[in-house]
């Protein structure tokens, strides 16, 4: 269900307990899927609705926040950095990705969360045992990057090759790794030493799927490599299908998508999502549109 | 700790705006003689209680429009934490307000008279809050005047 902030302030479902996702645009979110389908699974009377949040409207909602019915919300593009100086208290891993993605109510406190770290993670750690180098390239340096980031790091990568279409503007900085910010025509030079190539764009996504960043014959130096790309719609990105075709193995987005829906939800109830479950269930979902 | 929450018939930002200065707090908060702004951030507080003067200074640790107020003691001989938060009701025509507030000593225990006033804290938060509400709704809230202990004492005497 995906309101507008008009029609949530008069809706009755604040009569009832929920939870959120909020953001702007949001119709195209599939939490309201894979929540509510948790939620039913462990039979918890609460609603997860998509809040259409402008951010015009941001400081008008947080009231709303203070309501008893109101348990918590996963906040999305592009409010996710806004929210660092709007919640009562940040946990200390949110504060150093600096991206908060989950909020957690407890005895009023508006706690903020990052589930993206962990997501990311998930889906890569049973390949993480064949990288030999521990450099990774990856590809954008938005919001979605910083996740990646320390994720990598976190996971002992010592050198992350950022590429970015303006590497001048780009000053990424870290106490953990070497850094290095290359444009579209560097990061070819560096390709044989990475292990991992991570895609932090949204070049490829729906409803452009046949878009890509790579140029003809790039993608064979991804030949025994791991490629892993944030998106999830559609499930096989040209990038992937590329990488696919010269031997990489590929990691889509749907498993990151859901292992932080995974941990904001236990944040919230304890529980763990049903995986296997919620990813038929979304598969089913994206093949249907 | 005392928490107690009304429901205000006002909008949230003019319930907001009534209750983010503390200065007015004299107004309904029944047990504190005096509060004097020191600057945006900082407020002195005074009262009497059996017979010795109680002063602490505040600092606002958190004030988030129409959302959330907040304040602890930096200074003083009585340690004072507050909170407010306020939630829209009815679309955001009536307002409720959480309403926490919290003394304790800053060393050893409350002698009687500070111990009887911490104690009779939550039933007092109950009536001030109650006075709070009449004073907004009534639309008398900031012609209230704030009573000077002193004088009301010299006028006993004479």
């Amino acid at each position: 269900m995906v309101l507008s902030f008009k029609d949530f302030k008069t809706s009755a479902i604040t009569k009832h307990p929920m939870y959120a996702v909020v953001g702007h645009p949001v119709s195209h979110s599939l939490s309201p899927i894979m929540h509510q389908k948790a939620l039913d699974h462990y039979g918890i009377d609460a609603r997860y609705i998509a809040l259409d949040l402008p951010q015009t409207k941001l400081h008008e909602f947080i009231p709303w926040c203070n309501h008893d019915n109101f348990l918590g919300c996963n906040i999305t593009i592009p409010h996710k950095e806004a929210f660092n100086s709007i919640v009562d208290e940040i946990d200390p891993f949110a504060g150093r990705v600096g991206v908060i993605n989950t909020l957690v109510k407890k005895n009023y406190k508006l706690i903020g969360y990052n589930t993206d770290v962990y997501g990311f993670l998930e889906p890569l750690k049973s390949h993480l045992n064949n990288i030999e180098y521990s450099k990774a390239i990856i590809f954008g340096t938005g919001g979605a990057s910083k996740a990646v980031k320390i994720g990598l790091e976190s996971e002992g990568f010592e050198e992350l090759f950022f590429v970015s279409r303006r590497p001048n503007q780009k000053n990424i900085k870290s106490k953990h790794s070497e850094i290095r910010v290359l444009d579209y025509n560097q990061w070819q030079s560096f390709a044989e030493e990475a292990d991992l190539f991570v895609n932090t764009t949204p070049v490829g996504m729906y409803p452009k799927p046949d878009k890509t960043f790579l140029r003809k014959g790039e993608a064979k130096l991804f030949e025994g490599k791991v490629c892993y790309d944030l998106i999830y719609n559609p499930l096989e990105t040209t990038f992937l299908k590329q990488a696919k075709t010269h031997g990489a193995v590929t990691v889509n987005g749907l498993d990151m998508l859901i292992y932080q829906g995974s941990k904001s939800f236990e944040l919230w109830t304890g529980n763990t999502f049903p995986v296997d479950e919620i990813r038929s269930k979304l598969i089913n979902q994206l093949k249907a549109d | 700790m005392a928490h107690e929450r009304i429901e205000v018939d006002l909008p949230l930002a003019k319930v907001y705006e009534l209750l983010c200065n503390p200065v007015d707090f004299p107004k309904f908060l029944d047990r504190i003689d005096k509060v004097e702004k020191v600057n945006s951030q900082t407020f002195n507080y005074t009262t009497t209680i059996g017979g010795e003067e109680f002063q602490w200074t505040t600092n606002i640790i958190d004030n988030l429009r129409n959302t959330r107020f907040a304040w602890i003691t930096i200074n003083g001989n009585l340690n004072q934490t507050g909170t407010i938060r306020f939630t829209p009701l009815d679309n955001g025509e009536r307002t409720r307000v959480d309403f926490s507030l919290d003394y304790r000593t800053f060393f050893g225990e409350a002698e009687e008279d500070l111990a009887n006033f911490i104690e009779q804290l939550p039933a007092q938060l109950v009536k001030d809050l109650q006075k709070f509400k009449e004073l907004a709704e009534t639309d008398t809230f900031k012609e209230a005047k704030i009573e000077d202990p002193e004088k009301a004492e010299s006028e006993v005497t004479a």
